[in-house]
Parts: C-alpha cells; structure tokens; sequence
C-alpha cells in the first residue's frame, strides 16, 4: 500500500500515482489507484466519471460494499477507485466514526487479497484525511518541487508523523494503540518538475541532498510530455514510452519497488 | 452486419476499435486414452504463421481448465510434445506428465481460428467492454469445412451492464458466445467418441438381456478396442497401443474360452484359433517392450544389450505388421464380425438365449472356485508352473468381472476387483521376474556366442538376473499371505454376496463336472 502525498499542490502528485499504478500494473502485478482527491485529476486521467455511489460518507462508513465501487481502466490489472466531489468532506466524514485515523485502513481490508498494489492518490493537506492515509500505508511517496525551502515540506511531515505517534502513545498509556500500524510509513522523498538547466533547481537540490541524503535518487524531469497526459488521458508509457518522461518514471518505480 | 453498426444500434454515441485480424491453427492434443482430459484438462499447441515471416511459426503449448476453459499453465514451444519428456518445467506440467506416463500425446483434432480483437467504447471514449471475434474452421468427417462464429464480450470492471447490452446485441445478430468446448464440437463434427466415453471392456448390459446379445456386444467392445490401438502398433506411437491391443485380444479369447455353450461353438472356436495365432505374434514385441522399460536409461555396460533388444524389437515389429497385413488377419476380423451377428441356435448354444445376468453369475462363481481351489493347493514345495497357473486362472476372473461389470453394483465390483487385483500383482510379479531373468540369462549366452559384446556387460546383465531373481523369491515368500487375504472368509463373502445368484441358481448352467467345487463361495 503506497501513499503519493504531499502537503502542497500541483507538485506532480496525480502525475506519479497514474503512472507508477500503470507500471506497477504493465510489471504484472494487481494494482489499484484510489483518487483521493476531490478535484478526481487521476479518475479523468483514466475517463472514468468522478462519482462515487452513496459518497465518500457511506463509503468511510462501510455502508457501501468497495468493491461495487471500483472501475476498471483501460489497461490490464489496474483498475481504479474513482474520486468523488463529497470527498471534500472526507475529515468529516471520518471524524463521526468510532476510530477515524483507522476507518480508511478498514475500508481498503477486503481488497487487500484481491490487489498486489494499492496506491492512494491524497489531496494536499495535513489533516485526518492525511493521518487515516498514514495508518493504512506501508511507504508514503512524497514529490518535491525544487522550490525555496523544499526541506520544510519533509520537516513539517516528519513531525507530524511525530506528533501522531506520540498522541498515539499517550492515549494509550505509553503504547501505541492497538488498532494501529506498530510503526510509522516508510517516507520516500523525490524531486519532481526538475529542470537542471535552471541554477536554482541545481543549487536547491544540492542542498537538499546535504542535510537529507536519503531523498531519492531519481527525478522526474519537467516535461511538455507530462503536459499531454491531460489530453491523451492516458500514463507516458502509453503513447512516449520512448521518451526522457517515460524512462524517468520507470526508473523511479525500481528505485521505489527496491525500498518497499 | 458489421460488429461497429451491431454496437452503434445498442448506443449511438458508443464507438469500437478492432485491432488487427490474426489467426492461429489449433491443435487439440491427448493420449490415445484420453489422460489429459480425464485429468480434468485441455491441452492445445497452437501455431500462427508470424507476419514477418511466413515460413517461422511462433507457437505456444496452452494447458486449459476443461470445466472452466481457465488458462492454467502456458509455454512457448517450437511444435507440439510428442512424450512428457517434451513438456514445459514447472510443478503443474508436473502433473500433467505423472498423468500421461509413457503415452504418446497425438494429435486429436484440428482447428483454424481467425480472431480479431475489438474494444468498445462509450462516449467518454473510456473502454467499457472487449469483444473477441472468432471465426473457428472446423473439419467435418466428409472432410469438408465447417464455420463456427462466435463472439465473446468481456465487461470490464464496473461496466458490466454495458457489456451484456453488447453480449445481448451480438447474439440477437447470431453472434453467441462459445457455449461448449470448442474441442467437444469438433470432435463430433468429424464423427469421433466423445472423449468422455467410457474406455474399459464393460458395455452397458441388463441382467435380463439374453446371454448371446451380451456376449456379442461384449466381444463387439474388444473388436472395437482392438481396431482402435491398431494404428499406435503399426506406427509403434507409444508402448501402451501394444499393451492395449493385447489385452483385447485376451479379454476376447478369455471371454470365448469361458461362455461355452452362449455362442455356437463353430464359429467361436474358428475365432479363438484366429486369436491365439495373433497374440501368439504380439507375444515376443511385448516382452522386448518390458525389457526395455525396465532397463530405463541404460548404463554404459548394459549399452550392448540395449542395442540387442532394439535389434530383436525391429524384428518382432516386422513380424507383426507383416502379419496385420495378411489375409488372414483380414478374415479374423471378418469371422470376429460374423460372430457378433451371428443367430442363436438352440441346439449349438444351448445358454444363448438365457438371462446373462444368471450365466454371468454362474461364469463368475465357476471362475472364482477354481482361482480358491488352486491357490490353495500350492504350498512351499510346490513347483512355479503351478503359480503360472494360477495367474492365468486369476485373470480369467479378472476378465469375467470386468468384461460383465456393468450386471453389478459398482462400489461391490469394484472392491472385489481391487481384492483380485492385489493377488494378481503378485502372481505377476513372481512370473515377469523369473521369465526376465531366464531370458537375461538365455540372452546372455546368445551375446557371448556372437562375442559381439564385453566382459563387462554380461557380468552386468548376470546381475540383473540376479536382482530378478531376489525379487522372485521375495513375490513367492509373500504368495501365501497374498492368498490368505484374497481367500480370507470377509473376501468369500463379497464373491457370494455379487454372484448369489450363481452361487443359489437352480441350475447352474456353466458349471463343469469335473469342478464340483462348493466351498469356494460360501452360501
């Protein structure tokens, strides 16, 4: 289970789960996206109508069977959980149940069997949404544009993640609940929209790489190829597998199926 | 009509896609027995003329579900397996080749498949179903062609109800999906058993039914069985057609030997004398055959007398198709068809018009004293021909049981075949193992007269005869407790409870004189 998430917007998040989910799906393996997202970029991406029977309310709630929800893409193995306008409400909606932060987790049981992959595509904010994401994934995929002060967006998640834990193990008296994972997402940062040409995304990136050697090797170059996907409606690998986007793509998901 | 004018009636602003036709020559393969698909599976090499190259093939070995039509395991091969040997790795292949054992898998039928994929979509131009068009080209008995169109919709997921819109159109147009096996149709088309048809020497009989139409029927199976394993003997397919072919030939002449007084004795004994000369000839290719399995991959020394046995094996072929070739083997076949039909005759065949349920009985109670009587003569002292004998004895009862099994219940037949069958291994054991070691012996001596051969390998064939022999006296040592069980009163019992009627008849009408054997069933 695979979380693409980051505190800001329009940092090539969508981007990453449609086309990682692709080739996690072209690899063989069973793959589902589930579009977070109430703006539903990657349920257009894959010309599927952002609508959820019942809402997100029902669906949080276990009143709809998921798997009546899911569609299927245009492409083997990778089928897709549409978004839905009500997902704005997400927060609420998970804050009237018994054990928000775990409801998102309990949704996805059943299909755990059913798919090899699972990749959530969040919307971009702190928030319960975000914690129930935490709690039901393995490994969170953070983008980070080279932008001013890219560090803080890790920093800012790191102690969140922090402050959960702790929250966690207050509640429960110095452990950390029950219903919980035992231990916190893997965090795999990598630069997205990178264009070396450009001094400032050379310097930033540098001076990334000096205080969090960990961040990913790989970079998703910025590319007019990415801009096409809006129109074509379909992953790179469908219609450039031969270009410089393409193979940026599959680099990263080796680099990230090595690390999960 | 065309697929895109059948959708755009279901939806007009649906549109499809084809992709480009191809075609693939399917070829549906099985043993001569039909294991593959007695294993619950279909097995099909399929090869398609490549399109830069029309000379390359580029073929696949598919093994298929036969129930659910599920792709179970897939290879590439370069031409269809013709032994397990030439099947793909893997665990399920495994099983498959435990299944086939020595047989030769054979080509069963043929078909050409023109396919053309074609993806539907709706008005967001999203997939929502896929269809496989399918042109199947079947040949029929006359040898001419036969098109089978069939179209298959598969929904993708959450689009199911488009999908049976479509499915619903396509058929309303004549265009259905593949209802039963693709194999299955094409089987009958070019006039073949159904794989499914039973294979032993049982026919369906009913107790009522008189004895000469049973017999007849019953000797109409093992022509039957005969004729079909007789192409694998000429061809030499597999080891197997051999071995089936003879077991026809003794079933028939066993059958014959025991229904005196059914058919008229004329006819039945001119195709007894036919039978005895024919499975006098598939004798010596049989045993070569035994040989040989038992040698397997031959070590080094044993090389010489391998290529010994494949001399001798060329020979007995030779002999044998000559003899499949003469008239005389026409006219066995030709007085084995006359005896089929022939007319009951009161006076010749005093039990034909009998009730084979009773005779049957009768038969097998005859059959089963004498295995009891002669297996309880033999104690340690008594010489190995008297074993011979009894084996021969102990298959007669085989055949009876198996040839008549359909008069009976299966679960008794069948648990009284399995007590039979556990003695027989037995006596089989004890003979296979005393003859292979004679003949290694004799073979032996041959090999050194022609002093073709070295040191080495005669010393190596005196220990297999060796081996042979331990594995003789251990069949002997436990013949007596082998008897003991199949005699045990438990065992008396389920013979007198399947044969009660032969046993409490009136008359018993095959009983022989000179066996007035009572207590080898008890009442």
């Amino acid at each position: 289970m695979l979380a693409i998430y980051s505190i800001k917007g329009g940092v090539g998040k969508t981007t990453a789960a449609v086309n990682l989910a692709y080739l996690s799906a072209l690899g063989g393996a069973r793959t589902l996206v589930w579009d977070l997202d109430p703006q539903g970029a990657a349920t257009f991406l894959f010309r599927i109508k952002p609508r959820v029977k019942g809402g997100g309310s029902a669906l949080v709630r276990g009143q709809t069977p998921v798997d009546r929800l899911i569609r299927g893409t245009d492409f083997d193995r990778l089928d897709l959980l549409p978004a839905d306008l009500s997902y704005r409400h997400m927060d609420l909606h998970l804050d009237r149940t018994k054990h928000p932060t775990q409801q998102l987790h309990s949704v996805l049981a059943p299909l755990r069997s059913e798919y090899d992959c699972i990749i959530l595509d969040c919307p971009p904010s702190l928030s319960l949404v975000s914690e129930s994401v935490f709690v039901a994934s393995s490994a969170v995929l953070v983008p980070m544009i080279p932008a001013p002060l890219p560090a803080r967006t890790l920093d800012q998640l790191e102690q969140f993640l922090v402050a959960r834990s702790d929250n966690g193990a207050e509640r429960n008296g110095g452990r950390h609940p029950a219903d919980d994972r035992k231990r916190d997402p893997k965090v795999l940062a990598f630069f997205s929209m990178v264009d070396r040409r450009r001094q400032l995304h050379e310097r930033i990136i540098e001076e990334l790489l000096r205080v969090r050697p960990e961040v990913l090797l790989t970079e998703i170059p910025a590319s007019t190829v990415f801009e096409q996907m809006g129109v074509r409606r379909a992953p790179v690998e469908v219609f450039a597998a031969g270009s410089r986007a393409a193979a940026s793509y599959r680099a990263l998901w080796q680099e990230v199926m090595a690390l999960i | 009509m065309s697929i895109k004018s059948v959708i755009a009636a279901v939806h007009s602003r649906w549109d499809v896609a084809s992709e480009a036709p191809s075609s693939v020559h399917r070829t549906y393969l099985d043993t001569a027995d039909w294991r593959i698909h007695r294993g619950g599976w279909t097995l099909e090499m399929d090869s398609r003329a490549s399109s830069s190259d029309s000379a390359a093939k580029d073929g696949a070995l598919t093994l298929r579900h036969r129930e659910s039509d599920a792709v179970m395991a897939w290879a590439p091969a370069d031409g269809p397996p013709a032994f397990a040997a030439d099947l793909p790795g893997g665990d399920l292949w495994g099983q498959v080749v435990t299944v086939i054992e020595d047989r030769r898998l054979l080509p069963q039928v043929e078909v050409d498949t023109h396919f053309q994929r074609v993806a539907v979509f709706n008005a967001d131009d999203k997939t929502t179903a896929r269809v496989l068009l399918e042109r199947h080209v079947l040949p029929d008995s006359q040898k001419h062609s036969r098109v089978l169109r069939t179209a298959t919709v598969t929904g993708v997921r959450g689009y199911e109800r488009s999908a049976q819109r479509i499915a619903d159109a396509l058929s309303a147009a004549g265009l259905d999906r593949q209802a039963e096996s693709l194999m299955s149709v094409a089987l009958s088309l070019v006039g073949r058993a159904s794989p499914g048809a039973k294979l032993g020497p049982g026919v369906d009989l009913y107790r009522s039914m008189p004895a000469s139409r049973a017999v007849a029927a019953i000797l109409g199976r093992l022509r039957y069985h005969m004729i079909s394993n007789q192409d694998g003997v000429r061809e030499q397919l597999d080891t197997e057609f051999l071995h089936d072919y003879r077991v026809a030939i003794r079933r028939a002449r066993s059958i014959l030997r025991q229904s005196g007084g059914v058919l008229p004795p004329n006819a039945s004994g001119a195709l007894s004398a036919g039978l005895e000369w024919l499975g006098g000839l598939t004798g010596p290719a049989r045993d070569l055959d035994v040989h040989l399995g038992d040698l397997g991959s031959t070590a080094a020394d044993l090389a010489p007398l391998h290529g010994y046995l494949i001399d001798r094996r060329e020979t007995a072929q030779r002999e044998l198709t000559v003899a499949m070739d003469s008239a005389r083997y026409r006219s066995l076949l030709h007085t084995w068809r006359a005896l089929e039909r022939a007319q009951t005759d009161q006076a010749a065949a005093p039990l034909g018009d009998r009730p084979v349920g009773e005779v049957a009985d009768a038969f097998i109670a005859r059959a089963y004293r004498r295995v009891i009587r002669r297996g309880r003569a033999i104690d340690v002292s008594t010489p190995a021909e008297a074993l011979h004998d009894l084996r021969k004895r102990a298959k007669e009862l085989r055949y009876l049981l198996e040839c008549f099994q359909t008069l009976y219940a299966e679960d008794e037949i069948t648990s009284v075949i399995r007590e039979l069958k556990a003695l027989q291994d037995n006596l089989g054991e004890f003979q296979d193992c005393q003859v292979q070691a004679e003949t290694l012996r004799s073979m032996a001596a041959d090999l050194y007269e022609s002093r073709a051969v070295p040191a080495t390998t005669l010393m190596a064939m005196g220990r297999l005869a060796d081996d042979m022999e331990k594995r003789e006296k251990r069949a002997r040592d436990e013949f007596d407790s082998r008897f003991e069980r199949f005699s045990s009163s438990t065992n008396r019992k389920r013979f007198a409870a399947l044969v009660a009627g032969g046993v409490h008849g009136a008359d018993d009408p095959g009983n022989e004189a000179e066996e007035p054997d009572a207590d080898g069933i008890e009442a």
